[in-house]
């Protein structure tokens, strides 16, 4: 029952939060620029131009029913037009949304393969020399600008030792000789759907390089967290009572602290998530990953204003969904809010 | 013969602003089937006294001298592997909050089950039948169903019951229960300290009961040990002691205790503070708080001298015929 | 007042045992130094400010330009030292501005409680519901791509995390006694806000701040990379990577090398000032670390 109410609670927030992001979209496209109509127009727009676009938009009328026509929109699902290309904003991200996705979920589990139990293991043994390099190697995974690092692994990877190939989704080979058949555009799972495992290692071959990349910075924040709450369980009272038990060490950290050290670590996910995103705004040009980032990136260089808005609003609500999901397992995994 | 023999142990702690002295020579025994009280205000150094027998102390501390006899080994020369092994199977211990001493996100059917795998190689089978049998003997309703229940789920006096049954699980000679009453309500204190009595007259355990209430010591102690500032300054025989403390500290612990028929205004307070543990002190820690101090009180540290066949106390008052 | 100065002394003294803040704070020191006095530090202060030098494009790093030059001859240290002042104001600004806004906002939010609290902190929720940085890509694009938007774009998405955190640190002073005695007594509620716990929930404010400074400075310059920050002819870290990617893999490798060290070390420096910082301003961390 407890779980129960919690869900609706949380649902309810997830709702009001997204109602939110609506209206500050809202704001920074139709309020906060001093001309809309030119920014929704592009680059150096002709007067009659910018006319046509403002009774497009209705940019002539009062704000409120501005507001009603754009949610109306968004709600029918139609989020507009890209001013550069004339292309349906929908086709494009049906396009590319799914790239970014895979390239950000494999970071991810970088992430959290690496991190974790390297976070586990460094709050386990404070003050030893692992502890000491690791906290290092975490505040490097933090400091390092995603754009430069990308950068130098291209410059290792691939032109000093040529194990990783420079960018895109799959080799030209790929595409010519055994094309992927697209069904939910995560090309690892659509290569293996159709059984066609050359092009799935081609895929992977080729994800590599860039979830590494991006992972970063979530692997630096993923040590730094698991190692808080490791040391934080690791004082607790029920960790002294377990050793008086004479429970052996292994038990006592690998079990027992573990599970308790886990559960503040899952929010990890949710951030280590947004961190990614973040990350393939900044790194998708360089790889020539076709996915939103570069989307974005070159919508910036076109003012193609309607793109980025768009963006904005369909990856914020992918990111609410990821933190709605990842609060409800670990109400799921919490005894204290399962029972009762 | 005494099972457990603590012999002038001295514990510091380093903090950035110097050592703290936590013990200062604890000196106490503890015979076979008796409950011993150690009992003192806050910071007198009693938990420290029971971390530092399981030798659980905060990686800041250190024993600089003394040493601790459990069956004459001494248990400070171990190594961590042969401590380990006596950690539970032999000396057990409970803790004052059993909130916070059991695992939340463990059941308690699985806590206990974990710590019988720890000590006996038994079957899984048994060690189930073994886990219901020590619910059942705490006193705990419906063991079956207790197996699968979280910390959260039980009551206070339900999860110390839960905690008495982990700590028995190995079937220990000695349990140290270090408050083990003081966060639960009155009637739950007097069930608890039942329980207690009970599983330690049936099953011979002696105990080491650290409490600052000199009533519960009446009630479930043999013998009694008061510290102050990390020395004991008056031990022996429960009836002795509490009939007639010999100790002006031990006298003012019992003066402030509420008696039935007493008011509030009756109470007396020992005036002062225990003494920080910063600074080194030269003669009787308790001498700033004392009113029979002595010239020498404040240069030389009082030992203790034996009073009777179970009283000893360590106060120059005892020494001086004069005085005396 | 004795247990107090025991208390900040022991603070620094745990500061300064720290070698990493030491070293860090140290090489901060010295951007910062070699930011401000740049005019003065190098001979060429007019590439420095973006002029070209056509007769020097691409030259590779030696005695006369340790860094080499880039696409328009410009020297390489002078453009490190003049995008050092663009890219560590950057950070600076929009850590104040982030603090200027949240904390009052926070602080109204912890103090009155209730339904205005409510209201501000589901506000925040909204804020923090973008991913980092792509409300400030929105933002920066309608107010159009320079220096100042991206400082008022990234501060904009930023000032919810000190209302949140001058929020809770308010309402754990708020009960104490002192303060209670203020009311009690008919101090102004914008007086006591003042006077008694800004002051109080300064401490932990300042140590996210240091944290802070490091992340917006990776921030700022990922604004810049993208064309939404700093504009030619000036340039900042992120700008001059920018600048060099094309040329980063066919062997003039110096262009986007140094300004991304120069990132990464000061976002390192600043994390582990801050860490140094926090820890020392802690107790109880100390015990722990």
């Amino acid at each position: 029952m407890a779980f129960l109410s919690f869900l609706f609670r949380r649902l309810g927030l997830s709702l009001f939060v997204f109602v939110g992001v609506l209206i500050l979209t809202f704001i920074v496209s139709r309020v906060i620029p001093s001309n809309p109509a030119a920014l929704y127009a592009g680059a150096r727009p002709r007067p009659e131009q910018v006319q046509e676009i403002e009774k497009k938009l209705g940019l002539d009328k009062p704000l409120s029913e501005q507001f009603r026509v754009y949610v109306g929109d968004l709600l029918a699902g139609n989020l507009g037009e890209s001013y550069h290309s004339r292309r349906s904003i929908n086709t494009d991200l049906r396009l590319f949304l799914p790239a970014t996705l895979e390239l950000v979920i494999a970071a991810v589990l970088i992430a959290l393969v690496l991190g974790i139990p390297t976070g586990v293991l460094a709050g386990a043994y404070p003050r030893s020399p692992f502890d000491y390099a690791t906290r290092f190697a975490a505040v490097a995974g933090v400091s390092a600008p995603s754009f430069w690092l990308a950068l130098i692994a291209q410059f290792i990877f691939f032109s000093q030792l040529g194990w990783l190939p420079l960018g895109g989704r799959v080799s030209r080979d790929a595409t010519l000789f055994y094309p992927i058949a697209a069904q939910t555009g995560f090309y690892l799972i659509d290569a293996a759907l159709s059984g066609n495992w050359k092009a799935w290692l081609d895929a992977a071959h080729h994800l590599i390089l860039p979830a590494l990349v991006l992972s970063a910075y979530p692997v630096g924040i993923t040590i730094r967290m698991t190692q808080a709450s490791m040391l934080e369980v690791l004082s607790e009272t029920y960790i002294t009572a377990a050793r008086a038990a004479g429970l052996s060490r292994r038990v006592i950290l690998f079990k027992l602290a573990l599970k308790n050290a886990i559960m503040p670590a899952l929010t990890v996910v949710g951030l280590s998530f947004a961190y990614s995103i973040t990350g393939a705004f900044l790194v998708e040009t360089l790889f020539s990953w076709p996915g939103v980032g570069k989307y974005v990136t070159e919508a910036v260089l076109n003012v193609d204003f309607p793109v980025i808005i768009a963006v904005t609003l369909v990856v914020t609500l992918v990111y609410i969904l990821v933190n709605l999901l990842i609060d409800l397992m670990q109400a799921l995994l919490d005894p204290r809010v399962r029972l009762i | 013969m005494a099972l457990l023999t603590v012999e002038n142990l001295h514990v510091q702690f380093k903090t950035p602003f110097g050592a703290v002295r936590a013990l200062r020579g604890i000196d106490f025994e503890l015979d076979k089937g008796d409950i011993l009280g150690l009992v003192g205000e806050t910071g007198c150094g009693k938990s420290v006294t029971g971390r530092s027998i399981m030798r659980l102390l905060d990686e800041n501390a250190e024993v600089t001298e003394g040493r601790i006899l459990f069956n004459n080994t001494d248990l400070l020369r171990l190594s961590e592997k042969e401590m380990h092994a006596i950690r539970g199977d032999r000396i057990a211990m409970i803790f004052q909050d059993p909130a916070t001493a059991l695992n939340p996100l463990f059941t308690i059917g699985g806590q206990i089950y974990d710590v019988l795998r720890a000590h006996n190689p038994a079957p899984a089978e048994q060690r189930r039948k073994a886990t219901l049998e020590l619910l059942a003997s705490v006193g705990l309703p419906d063991p079956a169903q207790m197996m699968a229940v979280y910390p959260h789920q039980l009551s206070g006096g339900q999860q110390q019951r839960a905690m008495i049954a982990l700590s028995l699980a190995a079937e220990p000679e000695v349990i140290i229960a270090d408050e083990p009453t003081t966060a639960l309500d009155v009637t739950i204190q007097a069930q608890i300290l039942d329980l207690l009595r009970t599983l330690q007259r049936e099953r011979a355990i002696s105990v080491i009961f650290i409490t600052h209430d000199l009533g519960i010591v009446a009630e479930t102690c043999q013998k009694v040990a008061v510290l102050y500032a990390g020395r004991v300054v008056e031990q022996g025989a429960v009836d002795a002691i509490l009939a007639d403390p010999q100790h002006p500290y031990s006298r003012g612990l019992l003066a402030a205790l509420p008696r039935p028929g007493s008011r509030g205004t009756d109470l007396k307070v020992i005036p002062g503070n225990v003494p920080a543990g910063l600074e080194r002190i030269a003669g009787c820690a308790f001498a700033p708080r004392c009113e029979f101090v002595m010239d020498r009180c404040h240069r030389l540290q009082p030992p203790l001298v034996s009073l009777a066949a179970e009283h000893q106390a360590a106060c120059f008052l005892h020494e001086d015929p004069v005085h005396g | 007042m004795r247990a107090f100065r025991v208390e900040a002394g022991s603070s620094v003294w745990f500061l300064l045992r720290d070698r990493a803040a030491i070293v860090s704070l140290a090489f901060l020191i010295a951007v910062a130094l070699s930011a401000v006095f740049a005019p003065y530090l190098t001979p060429y202060a007019n590439q420095g400010r973006g002029e070209p030098e056509l007769t020097a494009k691409f030259r590779a790093p030696g005695i006369k330009h340790p860094f080499g030059t880039d696409g328009l001859g410009r020297d390489q240290v002078a453009r490190l030292m003049f995008g050092a002042r663009r890219s560590l104001s950057m950070g600076i600004l929009v850590v104040l501005a982030a603090i200027i806004i949240g904390t009052p906002i926070g602080m109204v939010a912890g103090y009155l409680g209730g339904w205005a609290d409510e209201a501000i902190m589901r506000v925040t929720d909204v804020f923090l519901a973008f991913p980092p940085l792509l409300l400030a890509i929105a933002i920066a694009a309608a107010l159009g791509a320079s220096y100042i938007n991206a400082v008022a774009a990234i501060a904009v998405t930023w000032w919810p995390w000190y209302a949140r955190l001058a929020r809770a640190q308010t309402l754990s002073v708020r009960e104490r006694a002192y303060i209670e005695a203020a009311r009690g007594i008919g101090v102004r509620d914008r007086v006591i806000i003042r006077r008694h716990i800004l002051p109080n929930i300064m401490t932990p404010i300042i140590v996210q701040g240091t944290l802070d400074v490091g992340t917006a400075i990776l921030v700022a310059a990922g604004l810049s990379f993208i064309g939404l920050g700093t504009q030619a002819p000036y340039a900042d870290w992120g700008v001059m990577i920018s600048d060099g990617r094309l040329f980063f893999l066919s062997g003039r490798w110096w262009m986007s090398t140094f300004p991304g060290l120069a990132i990464f070390l000061t976002a390192m420096a600043f994390n582990f000032l801050g860490d140094g910082v926090r820890v020392a301003a802690d107790p109880r961390l100390r015990r722990l670390l």
